[in-house]
């Protein structure tokens, strides 16, 4: 089986992580731009950040045969900060245009302050002008009514669901979600987010369409393998095959293909380029570079 | 059509790309290069140049138009940072460094060559080395006249080493026996010790490193070298011997030239490698 996690942010990964995602069968990531854990004081560190979005980490991904896009955006945290979110928002038009771009994201927002909505705002409309999807992220607290003002402020710019994924769902959110024809994504994140047999049963319960499984894998507790994992979990639990082929690949590539930057052609011809890169310069450091991703092994 | 400018003496750019884009891209150019008339710093500017990638098909430059620009990507990236028949200015580019995917980082330094005034550009390329990227480091070393014409020292010799360290072919950076000097040939001295200890080979390539400061004094050295049983080996020792031009160790070792030269036995290297 292959898959695609279309929500991790590799810049916090090792190349343990790579390795075992691509033995996993994950065959594309999608790395949204997102707040580092240490806050950014100065917009400097921010443009070294999405310079390695665009450049750094995706030769990094390639020694893997992983193919790694990623979303461009300001994250709701650091939108707080006004004086740093101004700057970046000049910045975002030169790195929204780049090759491996598929979305604006994650934006959205995470305590609802007027800053926050703002800079949403304001990137809706880039979103807009670039003609990008948006991955929107949801806050942790008080979720369901900012998923809910979440839409309503989507629908405010003129911006069809169809180009929207809505992140970090949950039961209690997933119905209205789905019926207002958004992009309904579910990060499976240890202990704060989903569980898996939660994701199990919303699968069962709602089916497969506009549904799509993700692992948000980052500095914290999180798992790189949570897509693969999922699947696994699915295959035991009885759910189809069309179904897990869907909510765990074909619906993500659907949704960030809109960009007109990700295609399956693109890692079905992958040149895993390790063997070039062996010494003391590249990410294997003399090392015996891994030669190609086993499709069938899941890890669980 | 689209002219480039005479900044670089190929003019076959021109012809090249008007043949194989369709009317509807080079309309796009065209388009991109009037809206940039005031100048190229502008978010503008900054956004075609970012977008050329959804506007051109990618198709390969042949060797015959330019071994310099590897694609039409490249090939219309270079076109409107000097369309106008000028360099842009330095802020531009410094801001197109600072902001670069990887594909446009290869393009800005495969460009710098045909720029006026590159030396303001030192600072980048010293800096474009030490990357861990292998195209951006191909970019630099290879068909780029930029590191023999500008760099210092220091930096031309890191380039030359990490292109031994990443096993990258060192015969293929232009204008290398040009710039051999003392310091490169000393840490290559060093750096065969060192493989030698670790029990592990080197690089027939490096040898050539070693001419500027090759004596008498190096008989032992390069004996044990020559007897490695490593043909290739042997005959670079040989040809570096001579390359030296002292003739207290030619006789020490009766060394003669060896009827290879260093682009035969780089492409000896590389080509097996390739197989």
């Amino acid at each position: 089986m292959k898959f695609i996690d279309p929500h991790t942010h590799m810049s916090s990964r090792t190349t343990d992580d790579y390795e075992n995602m691509a033995k996993s069968g994950i065959v594309a990531v999608i790395e949204p731009a997102f707040w580092f854990g240490q806050p950014r004081t100065e917009v400097g560190s921010y443009k070294d950040y999405l310079s390695s979005l665009v450049g750094w980490e995706p030769f990094r991904a390639s020694q893997f045969g992983i193919k790694h896009y990623c979303t461009i955006g300001l994250n709701s945290k650091e939108a707080n900060n006004v004086k740093l979110a101004d700057q970046v928002m000049e910045l975002l038009p030169l790195y929204a245009v780049k090759e491996n771009v598929v979305a604006i994201g994650e934006i959205g927002y995470d305590d609802q302050t007027e800053a926050e909505d703002k800079y949403f705002r304001a990137q809706l409309e880039l979103a807009k002008e670039v003609e990008l999807p948006v991955m929107v992220h949801t806050p942790h607290r008080d979720k369901k009514r900012g998923v809910i003002r979440s839409m309503d402020v989507v629908e405010e710019h003129d911006i069809p669901a169809h180009m929207v994924v809505i992140d970090h769902n949950n039961e209690e959110t997933v119905q209205e979600v789905l019926n207002r024809g958004y992009w309904a994504a579910f990060t499976i994140y240890p202990k704060t987010k989903m569980g898996n047999e939660r994701m199990v049963e919303v699968v069962r319960q709602y089916g497969s369409e506009r549904i799509i499984v993700d692992s948000s894998a980052d500095w914290g507790v999180s798992d790189p393998l949570a897509v693969p994992k999922t699947a696994q979990l699915m295959v035991e639990r009885g759910i189809s095959q069309e179904d897990i082929y869907k909510t765990c690949y074909q619906n993500a590539l659907d949704a960030y293909a809109q960009s007109g930057n990700m295609y399956e052609s693109h890692w079905e011809s992958v040149d895993v380029n390790q063997s070039l890169l062996y010494g003391g310069n590249s990410v294997l450091r003399g090392q015996e570079p891994f030669k190609s991703p086993s499709m069938n092994v899941i890890e669980n | 059509m689209i002219y480039f400018m005479d900044m670089c003496s190929n003019g076959n750019f021109s012809e090249f790309i008007n043949q194989t884009l369709s009317k509807q891209e080079i309309s796009w150019i065209k388009e991109s290069s009037e809206m940039t008339k005031e100048g190229l710093n502008n978010t503008k500017f900054y956004l075609r140049f970012g977008r050329v990638y959804r506007h051109i098909q990618l198709k390969a430059v042949p060797e015959h138009v330019s071994t310099v620009f590897k694609n039409t990507h490249e090939l219309v990236r270079f076109y409107l940072l000097t369309y106008a028949g000028t360099s842009p200015d330095q802020e531009v580019l410094e801001k197109l460094f600072d902001t670069g995917n990887t594909s446009e980082t290869i393009t800005l330094y495969k460009s710098l060559q045909y720029l006026e005034s590159p030396e303001k550009y030192v600072h980048r390329v010293t800096e474009g080395i030490r990357t861990n990227i292998l195209e951006v480091y191909d970019a630099i070393a290879y068909s780029n006249s930029f590191p023999a014409q500008y760099l210092p020292e220091l930096a031309f010799n890191q380039l030359v080493l990490k292109g031994i360290f990443n096993e990258r072919p060192i015969y293929l950076i232009e204008g290398l026996e040009k710039r051999l000097n003392d310091e490169l040939a000393l840490t290559a001295y060093d750096y065969i010790h060192e493989r030698w200890s670790a029990g592990r080979k080197v690089t027939s390539e490096i040898w050539l490193l070693l001419t500027p400061i090759l004596s008498e004094k190096h008989t032992d050295f390069l004996t044990k070298g020559i007897q490695s049983g490593d043909e290739l080996q042997s005959k670079a020792i040989q040809l570096a011997i001579v390359d030296s031009k002292n003739q207290n160790l030619i006789e020490n070792i009766n060394a003669n030239h060896p009827g290879i030269t260093w682009n035969e036995i780089g492409e000896q290297i590389h080509t097996n490698n390739r197989q």
